[in-house]
Formats: C-alpha cells, sequence, structure tokens
C-alpha cells in the first residue's frame, strides 16, 4: 500500500420494516441486480461496496439488519460502531408501505439510543410503484427536518432510481468527515 | 543458555494454522492473514463471526463464544475488550499450542496498537503493517517456540527433547555441556531403569522421574518415543507438582503435534 493513502473501513447500519426494500437496495448497490422474490433475510447480511476517492480506498460496510419482530433481541448488539445508519421506508400504497412510514421514528429511536447522533439517510423505496406527481412527501420531510437527518432519497431497487445517488452522499459524507479529523 | 534449536525438518506456524483475523466489536477486519476462499472478503468473515458471539452472549448471558468447531477444523477466538484475534487451523492441534500462538499475536497487538484503540474514524490504514508481523509470524518454527516459551515460563535453566527412535535431539536449549549423547543416553536408561523399579512395586508405566540434587531439580518425562528433559534451578522457589505437571502437558502437546500429518 502506498503511504500516503488511506483505508477506511465505515460500517453502516440499513433497517427498517421487513420487506421495504432493505436487501434489494444494497444489492442493487454493489451488485447491480434486482430480484422479484423475496427472501427474507436471517438475522443479519453483510455486505460492502469499494470506493476510491483522492486515492483513498473507502469500504462501506453494509450490516443488512433483518426488520421482523423476531431478530428484535439481537438487533441492537448489532449497531455497535455503526459510522452511519440508513433507515428504508417503502412508498408503495398498501399496508407495508404505510406502516413502514409510521416506523421511521421508532427506527430512529432505537438507533439514536444505541448509536447516539450518526448520520442517517432515509431511503423511500420502491418509487417506481408509485406516481411520483401526487406523492405526499409531507411526513417524511417534516420528519427528517426534526430528526436532523442528512437526507431523504426517493429509491428504486427495481428501477435503479437514485440508488447511486444516496449511496454516493453517505460515502463522501462519512469520507469527509473523518478525512478531516486525521 | 544459548538458542534453542531443533534438528529435524522446520514445521512453521503456518503449517498448523490456515488463518488468522483480528477485528472489532463493528465486525471491520483490522488485519488478517492466511488462506482465504475465494470472493470471500475478510470483513464478511468477521461480520459474520462478530454476529455469532453477539448472538452466543444472547444465548448464555455473561458467556462468550471461544470456539468453533469443525469437521478437521476449528477456529478458536481471544477476545480483548473491542477487540477478537481468531485463528483458523487444523482440528487435532492441541488447544495449549493454540492459546500459546494467540497469546503471542494478541500480546504483539495489543502492544503496538492498544493506545489507539477502539478506532473511532474507520480509518484502518495503521494496521497495514500488523500484517506484515503475522506474515513473519506464520513462518516462525512452532515446536521450537513452544519450548523456549515453556522453559522460560516455568523457569527453568534448559529444555532438551529427544526422539528415541530417531536418536535425534529434537530440540536443545541448554550450556552447551549439558546436551551430549551421554547424558540424553543416561536419561534414557534411568527411565528404563526406573520403569523395572515401578513395576516391582506394581506402580505400573513411569511418566517422570523428578530428581533433586544439592544444585538442581532435573525433571525427565517420556511419553512413547520422546522424552524431555527439563532442568530447574535449586535457588528458585519451585513448586514441583507444577514442575511435573507442566513438563508432562507440554510432552503430550508435542507428541500431539509430531502426530499430525500434515496437509500442506
Ligand atoms: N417494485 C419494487 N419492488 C421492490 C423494490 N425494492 C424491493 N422490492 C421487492 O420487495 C420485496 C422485499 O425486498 P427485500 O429487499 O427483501 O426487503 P427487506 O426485507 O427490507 O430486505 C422483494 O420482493 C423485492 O423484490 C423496489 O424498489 N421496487
Ligand atoms: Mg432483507
Amino acid at each position: 500500500m502506498n503511504d500516503t493513502h488511506l483505508k477506511f473501513v465505515f460500517k453502516i447500519t440499513v433497517i427498517g420494516d421487513g420487506g421495504v426494500g432493505k436487501t434489494s437496495l444494497i444489492k442493487k448497490y454493489t451488485e447491480g441486480t434486482f430480484e422479484e422474490d423475496y427472501i427474507s433475510t436471517v438475522g443479519a447480511q453483510f455486505s460492502f461496496y469499494d470506493e476510491k476517492i483522492n486515492g483513498d480506498e473507502c469500504k462501506l460496510y453494509f450490516w443488512d439488519i433483518a426488520g421482523q419482530k423476531e431478530f428484535e433481541f439481537l438487533r441492537s448488539d448489532f449497531y455497535e460502531e455503526s459510522k452511519a445508519a440508513i433507515i428504508v421506508c417503502s412508498l408503495e400504497e398498501n399496508n407495508l408501505g404505510k406502516e413502514s412510514l409510521n416506523h421511521l421514528v421508532d427506527w430512529y429511536e432505537d438507533l439514536n439510543n444505541n448509536c447516539g447522533d450518526i448520520p442517517v439517510v432515509i431511503f423511500a423505496n420502491k418509487v417506481d410503484l408509485i406516481d411520483e406527481e401526487n406523492l405526499d412527501e409531507g411526513y417524511v420531510q417534516s420528519f427528517i427536518k426534526e430528526k436532523n437527518t442528512i437526507g431523504v432519497y426517493r429509491t428504486s431497487a427495481k428501477t435503479g432510481q437514485g440508488v447511486t445517488d444516496a449511496f454516493r452522499k453517505i460515502i463522501r459524507e462519512l469520507y469527509e468527515k473523518y478525512k478531516s479529523n486525521i | 543458555m544459548e538458542k534453542g534449536e531443533i534438528l529435524e525438518e522446520k514445521k512453521v506456524i503456518e503449517n498448523y494454522v490456515e488463518s488468522i483475523y483480528v477485528y472489532d466489536n463493528a465486525g471491520v477486519c483490522l488485519t488478517s492473514c492466511g488462506i482465504k476462499p475465494e470472493n470471500l472478503d475478510e470483513h464478511i468473515v468477521s461480520g459474520f463471526f462478530t454476529a455469532i458471539k453477539k448472538f452466543g452472549q444472547k444465548l448464555i448471558p455473561g458467556t462468550v463464544v471461544k470456539s468453533l468447531i469443525m469437521s478437521g477444523h476449528k477456529l478458536f477466538y481471544n477476545n480483548f475488550e473491542n477487540i477478537t484475534f481468531c485463528i483458523q487451523c487444523y482440528d487435532d492441534l492441541p488447544n495449549q499450542v493454540i492459546d500459546y500462538i494467540l497469546n503471542r499475536i494478541s500480546n504483539q497487538f495489543l502492544e503496538i496498537y492498544q493506545e489507539r484503540l477502539p478506532i473511532r474514524d474507520g480509518n484502518i490504514s495503521i494496521f497495514s503493517d500488523f500484517s506484515t508481523y503475522l506474515s513473519q509470524f506464520m513462518e516462525q518454527p512452532l515446536i521450537e517456540g513452544l519450548l523456549e516459551d515453556f522453559g522460560y515460563k516455568v523457569l527453568s535453566e534448559g529444555v532438551i527433547l529427544f526422539d528415541e527412535i530417531r536418536e535425534k535431539i529434537l530440540f536443545a536449549k541448554v550450556p552447551e555441556e549439558y546436551s551430549s549423547r551421554k547424558q540424553i543416553a543416561m536419561s534414557g536408561m534411568l527411565i528404563n531403569f526406573a520403569k523395572k523399579l515401578s513395576n516391582e512395586y506394581q506402580g505400573g508405566d513411569v511418566n517422570s522421574i523428578l530428581i533433586s540434587s544439592e544444585n538442581r531439580w532435573i525433571c525427565i518425562s517420556k511419553r512413547e518415543y520422546i522424552y524431555i528433559i527439563v532442568l530447574f534451578p535449586k535457588t528458585k522457589n519451585i513448586e514441583l507438582n507444577i514442575i511435573v505437571e507442566k513438563t508432562e502437558e507440554i510432552l503430550d502437546n508435542i507428541l500431539k503435534m509430531l502426530k499430525i500429518e500434515l496437509i500442506k
């Protein structure tokens, strides 16, 4: 390794209700693929994404944590030492979608209690399933103002819309933050 | 005391240990070495190990996962606050030997990095030097290292390991005048003689002989075809049962290691 270049690993916790698209989003970003079939995440799944910024190696290290109630007993342990978090909700117009929006605040608080004030990004996913023009994002917008998150991104793991921008934002944010501390 | 040496073909740590991982509680792999499956990133490995550790703590509170046994292989973990050291090795490597290896790595690592732990900024560049250390560590002879460590720990003046079948000194760390053929042959004869005496008293096989002389304790232990002679100064306050126990233990471990059929 070149001495002047650094190597960062940022652990990123990905949370949100089961079925909103956490695993799909990570897969889309890290592998570029999408699957229609729903495979429930057992406990936690790990993946990573490498990016070079100014010659420094940055690795986003995702902890994709199962959203289902059954895994609650382990969840907060899995948050340990996360550098940032992604909370995913779904915009789809059904129960799963509505519930996932209502639960944003619970996810946020669970995270905040365990990790303190780490950067948080909201992914409003499955945007391909709705008509964006009629989208009322009022709730999400007021949530992010109140909770001081980095931002909200409309994403689709299916079409890829917004996915790269959203993940890029996190990698940049973390890199700037930690690089300047050195 | 002179440097210990071994007269048979070198078996280094790499012959017994497949890989080493050092990671923190976030599951981030700080450094690693050895063979890894293709397409399996070290952070994925350490992530799963961390998840298993956390799961174990939920399953049985107050505990920590110390090992994972698989057919033919095993993984051993050494936990220090935020850091876990893990080695993957063949399953017939004795646990005490694994402890010795884990301790050496952990001590070295903590000596260098303790002040800088835990990693708060995600910057793992500082650990790249340690992977060089690990690679060199893997090339060190294992049995010699174990015996030296043993001699040092039990405050001995010298250790000789002898293979009766091949009539070879496997390891000697003694002042030169103490490792002649004659001295070693006498030790062998003494064990055989002691066996006869033991039989007279229906004592069965002889594991060890401890000689208390004016200047030294001399402990001779035998297992199958190898025996070990350990010299202790009389001047130091040493517990006799510990001398014998530890000497027999190291001999057992070495015998097991000599029997491991190395795949590599
Ligand atoms: N149409 C559409 N379906 C999606 C999207 N993201 C995920 N899905 C589907 O939603 C289901 C749940 O996705 P998954 O990633 O497993 O959700 P997780 O439980 O949050 O990890 C799967 O059937 C996916 O194919 C998306 O952006 N658009
Ligand atoms: Mg999932």
